[in-house]
């Protein structure tokens, strides 16, 4: 959770509001300053993201023996499938199922996040190392019986 | 068994986490470098395509002539449903009950002056006039009236609204309409309709002729170019009581197409005014595109067309092409 919450975080002191769905009620509100131009904004959220929610479902999949692969890998699936959604490829495919967007059986939030977004091999890399960041995690630390 | 329900929970437990991994990923945008450019605001989108210098004149090229091809079709349109003289009377026979006094009304099929059939159905309140709520499917197989073009495809109406009587001079008449796949055809070509149009037809301030057409989604091709209009709204208004008559229009809506690859909205901000059949003479269209890239169709007079073209919408204006009316219309391919 506190992965989470300091992802949340980067969001709230590193990121236009206006350009972030979650944010956007409150872009109007938003400080001057940020720190977008951090490196670590840029991908931090990625794998603070990953970590966090891997971590999650290896904990709801307690104690099953293999939950750390299951969980890790799981999540790392899922996650790479989100940011495929947001290659060329992935965004005409979509398009091609309508003519406009907007009108097509896609929810709007999935269509802006598909056709707006960018796919970035930085954000699955990230990905990537929160999942096994999580699996080391997981991995390592005992579960009390 | 509790070894059995804990484990439905606990897959149960994963699924809502993963749901709520997904959602949190799409609201956040992707979470990373590529991710933060979500722009519109929930459930809605922009427009997609960038105008930029290199592309402001297609752009605006294709803009113009897909709005020219929309007023074509109401063209069509007006004596298709509504003519009462020979050349193309179907529909309103319906209304006026030669087609037949029993309602609701199916298979009704009227051969077309040169060749081809109408086949009717519908459901008509009083078969004598028309009334809103009235409903009439027209199938065109090739149908041929004699008027330099032949039709095929379907059309479907609504009567909503009705003000006077059609058969005269003076009337308000809405019509929901539904084109699939509607193919108007003569000797240069043939142009296809599909989508949806709201039609109005108001004569009621005769000589003067006001059309409006709007609907969600229409799309029309025409010798290569293609292209839909997404929640449009277009007014035309002719003075035929002037000579040569004067002629009104104000447009609004997205198009998108195969000549623009992507999508841009377009509105007058000062209505474009013409007289006859010359190019208009005043007028500004506002083209906009992703990103708040703008072009601006300014109609200096019936022989100059001024584009202003603002890549970044910071309302400093990149580029100024001078260029014509008549070749927006025809320029579609740059």
């Amino acid at each position: 959770m506190a992965s989470l919450l300091l992802g949340v975080g980067v969001y709230l002191i590193g990121r236009d509001w206006g350009s972030v769905l979650f944010l956007q009620p409150f872009a109007a509100l938003q400080p001057s300053w940020n720190i977008a131009a951090m490196p670590a904004g840029a991908w931090l959220p990625s794998l603070l993201h990953a970590y966090g929610f891997a971590l999650l479902i290896i904990l709801m999949l307690r104690p099953h023996p293999r939950a750390p692969v299951y969980g890790a890998s799981g999540w790392l699936l899922i996650a790479a499938l989100l940011e495929w959604l947001q290659s060329t490829p992935a965004e005409a495919l979509i398009l091609s199922m309508y003519r406009l967007p907007g009108t097509g059986p896609v929810p709007g939030l999935v269509e802006a996040y598909v056709i707006h977004g960018r796919f970035d091999s930085g954000d699955l890399l990230a990905a990537a190392l929160g999942c096994l960041a999580a699996f080391a995690a997981a991995h390592t630390v005992e579960v009390p019986k | 068994m509790k070894a059995l329900e804990r484990g439905w929970y606990r897959m149960a437990a994963v699924l809502v986490f993963a749901a709520f991994g997904i959602v949190t990923t799409i609201a956040t945008g992707g979470g990373g470098g590529g991710g933060d450019t979500i722009a519109p605001p929930p459930g809605t989108t922009g427009p997609t395509l960038a105008i930029t210098v290199a592309n402001g004149e297609d752009v605006c090229a294709a803009t113009v002539t897909g709005i020219m091809m929309l007023f074509d079709v109401s063209e069509i349109s007006d004596p298709l449903v509504l003519s009462a003289d020979d050349a193309m009377p179907a529909l309103l026979k319906v209304g006026s009950g030669e087609a037949g006094s029993e309602v609701p009304f199916s298979g009704i099929v009227e051969p077309c002056a040169a060749g081809g059939t109408i086949t009717l159905s519908g459901d008509v309140a009083d078969p004598n006039t028309l009334t809103v709520g009235d409903t009439i499917t027209a199938v065109f197989d090739n149908c041929d009236e004699n008027d330099g073009y032949v039709i095929d495809g379907e059309l479907e109406l609504i009567v909503a609204a009705i003000n006077g009587d059609p058969l005269t001079d003076v009337f308000l008449i809405t019509l929901d309409m539904q084109l699939t796949n509607l193919v108007v055809s003569d000797a240069s070509g043939g142009a296809t309709a599909d989508g949806d149009m709201t039609l109005t037809l108001d004569t009621l301030d005769f000589p003067v002729i006001a059309t409006a057409l709007s609907g969600d989604e229409l799309q029309l091709s025409e010798a290569g170019l293609s292209v839909t209009f997404q929640n449009y709204d277009h007014t035309l208004e002719i003075d035929t009581g002037l000579v040569p008559q004067t002629v009104l229009a104000e447009v609004f809506g997205r198009i998108g197409g195969n000549a623009l690859g992507g999508t841009v909205d377009y509105e007058t901000v000062t209505p474009i005014q013409a007289t006859g059949d010359n190019p208009p003479y005043v007028g500004e269209i506002l083209i906009t595109g992703a990103d708040d890239s703008q072009v601006r169709i300014v109609i200096v007079n019936e022989k100059l067309v001024r584009l202003e073209i603002d890549e970044d919408g910071d309302g400093v204006v990149d580029e100024f092409i001078d260029t014509t009316w008549s070749a927006l219309e025809g320029d579609t391919t740059g």
